[in-house]
């Protein structure tokens, strides 16, 4: 299937959880916050959220900044 | 007296916030906060690096601090909005800088916008400390909008030119019954005792300290500085002698007779 | 929150023990800081501070910040009195209830022939008063009277009995722009003394009018206390603390404030001041007030005598009155009434403005000018 990541396409395989996905790409999940189709998901979905075909996501996280 | 400063139901004992970005070496944080004395860090929220995906700015921040993270990257109110609630639920309390800037060349914060996003949030309970162009007006609307500070710059970000907008900084710190937190422009620890002594609550630093040859030393020496213009400013200052004005007497006619 | 909180943070504030602790030291340090805070102000209120050398450069800071924020100019006005009928039994004041002086109210034909000699003498800022009857005089009445005298006039101000919010508003809407009322001694276990009877007796009731003029929407609004009725340095820290509290709350409002000293009246056992208010003592009062709001108008009526008024111009004086008179009908003809009290300064407007112009200040008659909603 295909996602938005970020604002660019990935393929990726399919019946993926949202934790699935991070850890495919070593993404610790505890480590970052997640939009999904422009909703924030809380972090204890991440292992039973199913990614769909054309779902976009927007992978965030601290980083340093004033 | 103790000398208290509170934000958002906080005691703070550090009147110096300092930021995380711009190090060569991010693994020097940790001494740099320590050296500074600082409890109110600040982060911005970035998409990831796929590329890089381990790299990750908390682990060198101390669990004790208050995490402020910015809403930089935003240009509306709206994306503040949206970059704030993801701060938050990434899990590390409710503070947030707000920062709208639309302006990439000079990185100007738009104030107008801003309130907008100091609005929103304060609504949502975010403890919202918005930064600002310094303007009263601005920021009695921020203030009535439950800003739990103002941070105006002292001069544009980056520039490390000091507090050149003394004027408006002073009447903003006279006139409004919230901190004024000195945010941006800040280049040497002399400056940082400049806005303490004028009344300032705190002052924020980031590019200074970052960017020093010794940046754990600036911190440190930034610490003082912070603590010796506050220091100054409750103490009062001590008269300045005037030379002596050369117009006629408008006091004599009392003793005439 | 009103300005009657920060009066009670002040009220047992241990005023002569503070005033006598101050140093020479500590006055050139509060005259010497940028922004200078209640403390300050007080310290330049002190008995240290009246010594001549250090009088005289606190009279010189006050003298440049009035010239930096207010330019050489000093503005006119002329008192208009409305009627002399009152409720109130104040012990110090000529219109006093138990007074057996005449008493009348001008009819509209009446204003408009006062509006018209008023304004044949030059003047175009007054200031209208009656004394406290809401039967004989109510706001009804006064709104009347302003609508006929903006034919003659530019500003009107009020000096009236407290009215409720929606009552100033009216008011404001008929054409009146300011606002004055002293709250003669902010002392409140002295106050009902002072006002034994009718309606004037509430001190919070005076004491929160002007913020609702504020609230209102009125252009400017003018403070004072009577200088002799309490310690005047007491007097004069808290006027000031109340313009400072107006100042802050309401920005787009001009503060003043007014240094009357008692003056004789008339009335069966006359009044006798609590301290004396010497001229010394107007001086260093209004030399603080300068130096603590830079942007504070600062009214001085012919209550003062002309030499005295003359050498206050350059001092901090932003607002003369000239050609007054305190008795009902007073500018047009004979005068129907007894006065409030007596003036000291009985120059009319054209001498007023020669003496102005000795000292180098521009005589100013009109400086606004309402856009008007009908035009």
């Amino acid at each position: 299937m295909e996602l938005t990541v970020n604002g660019e396409k990935r393929t990726c395989e399919a019946g993926l959880t949202l934790e699935g996905f991070l850890k495919s790409q070593n993404v610790k999940p505890e480590s970052v916050v997640v939009e999904h189709n422009g909703k924030i998901i809380p972090f204890k979905e991440f292992g039973t959220l199913c990614l769909q075909d054309g779902d976009e996501l927007e992978v965030l996280r601290f980083m340093g900044g004033g | 007296m103790e000398d208290q400063f509170v934000i958002g139901g906080k005691t703070l004992k550090s009147r110096l916030f300092l930021g995380t970005g711009k190090y060569g070496e991010d693994a020097i944080i940790p001494d740099c906060i320590k050296a500074a004395g600082s409890q109110v860090i600040t982060v911005a929220m970035r998409r990831i690096d796929f590329n890089s995906p381990q790299e990750n700015i908390m682990q060198y921040i101390p669990k004790d601090c208050i995490l402020m993270p910015n809403t930089s990257g935003a240009r509306t109110a709206e994306e503040a909005v949206r970059i704030a609630r993801l701060g938050r639920a990434a899990g590390c309390g409710d503070w947030v800088k707000v920062e709208v800037v639309a302006d990439s060349k000079y990185l100007l914060p738009d104030n107008e916008e801003t309130v907008k996003a100091v609005d929103t949030l304060v609504k949502e309970g975010f403890t919202v400390l918005p930064y600002m162009t310094p303007d009263l007006y601005a920021a009695r609307r921020m203030r009535d909008a439950g800003a739990a500070a103002v941070m105006p710059f002292g001069a544009p970000i980056g520039t490390n030119k000091g507090l050149r907008t003394r004027e408006l900084v002073q009447i903003m710190i006279q006139e409004l019954d919230l901190p004024v937190i000195v945010d941006a422009g800040i280049g040497k620890p002399s400056e940082a005792a400049e806005c303490m002594e004028i009344g300032a609550a705190a002052v924020l630093v980031n590019t200074a300290v970052a960017t020093a040859g010794n940046p754990v030393l600036m911190a440190s020496a930034f610490r003082k500085a912070v603590e010796a213009g506050r220091e100054a400013f409750l103490a009062g200052p001590s008269a300045v002698k005037e030379i002596a004005s050369a117009s006629s007497p408008l006091t004599g006619f009392l003793r005439k007779d | 929150m009103s300005y009657y909180e920060v009066y009670r943070q002040y009220k047992s504030f241990p005023f002569a023990e503070f005033l006598n602790g101050v140093t020479p030291f500590d006055v050139r340090r509060a005259l010497q800081k940028e922004q200078k805070g209640p403390l300050d102000f007080l310290t330049l209120l002190s008995p240290a501070a009246a010594e001549p050398a250090l009088l005289e450069e606190m009279a010189q800071k006050a003298h440049t910040l009035t010239e930096h924020n207010f330019g050489k100019t000093i503005t006119l006005f002329t008192p208009l009195y409305l009627a002399n009928i009152c409720e109130n039994a104040c012990v110090y004041c000529g219109f006093n209830r138990t007074n057996h002086i005449g008493r009348c109210k001008l009819t509209l034909e009446e204003v408009a022939r006062e509006g018209r000699a008023i304004r044949d003498e030059g003047i175009r800022h007054i200031i209208i008063l009656t004394g406290e009857s809401r039967a004989a005089t109510p706001p009804s009445y006064i709104a009347d009277c302003v609508r006929v005298l903006k034919q003659y006039v530019d500003s009107i101000c009020i000096e009236v009995y407290s009215l409720e919010e929606d009552e100033y508003r009216m008011l404001f809407e008929a054409g009146v722009d300011a606002f004055t009322m002293f709250q003669e001694t902010y002392n409140e276990d002295l106050y009902p003394k002072l006002h034994p009877s009718g309606p004037k007796h509430d001190y919070k009731k005076r004491l929160n009018s002007p913020e609702l003029a504020c609230r209102a929407g009125y252009h400017s609004v003018n403070l004072g206390a009577l200088l002799g009725l309490d310690d005047w340095r007491k007097e004069t820290f808290l006027t000031g603390m109340h313009a400072a509290y107006l100042m802050q709350k309401y920005p787009g409002t001009d503060c003043a404030v007014s240094l009357p000293r008692i003056r004789p009246c008339v009335g069966e056992g006359s009044f006798k001041p609590a301290c004396d208010v010497d001229d010394a003592a107007i001086v260093q009062a209004m030399a603080a007030y300068r130096c603590f709001l830079p942007r504070l108008g600062i009214t001085v009526s012919t209550r003062e005598t002309p030499d005295f008024r003359d050498h206050l111009i350059g001092l901090g004086v932003t607002k003369m009155s000239a050609a007054s008179v305190t008795e009902v009908g007073g500018h047009a003809g004979k005068p129907k009434t007894d006065g409030q009290f007596e003036i000291s300064d009985p120059r009319n407007v054209e001498e007023m403005a020669a003496a102005i112009r000795a000292h180098g200040y521009q005589p100013v008659y009109k400086d606004w000018e309402p856009l008007r909603r009908d035009a």
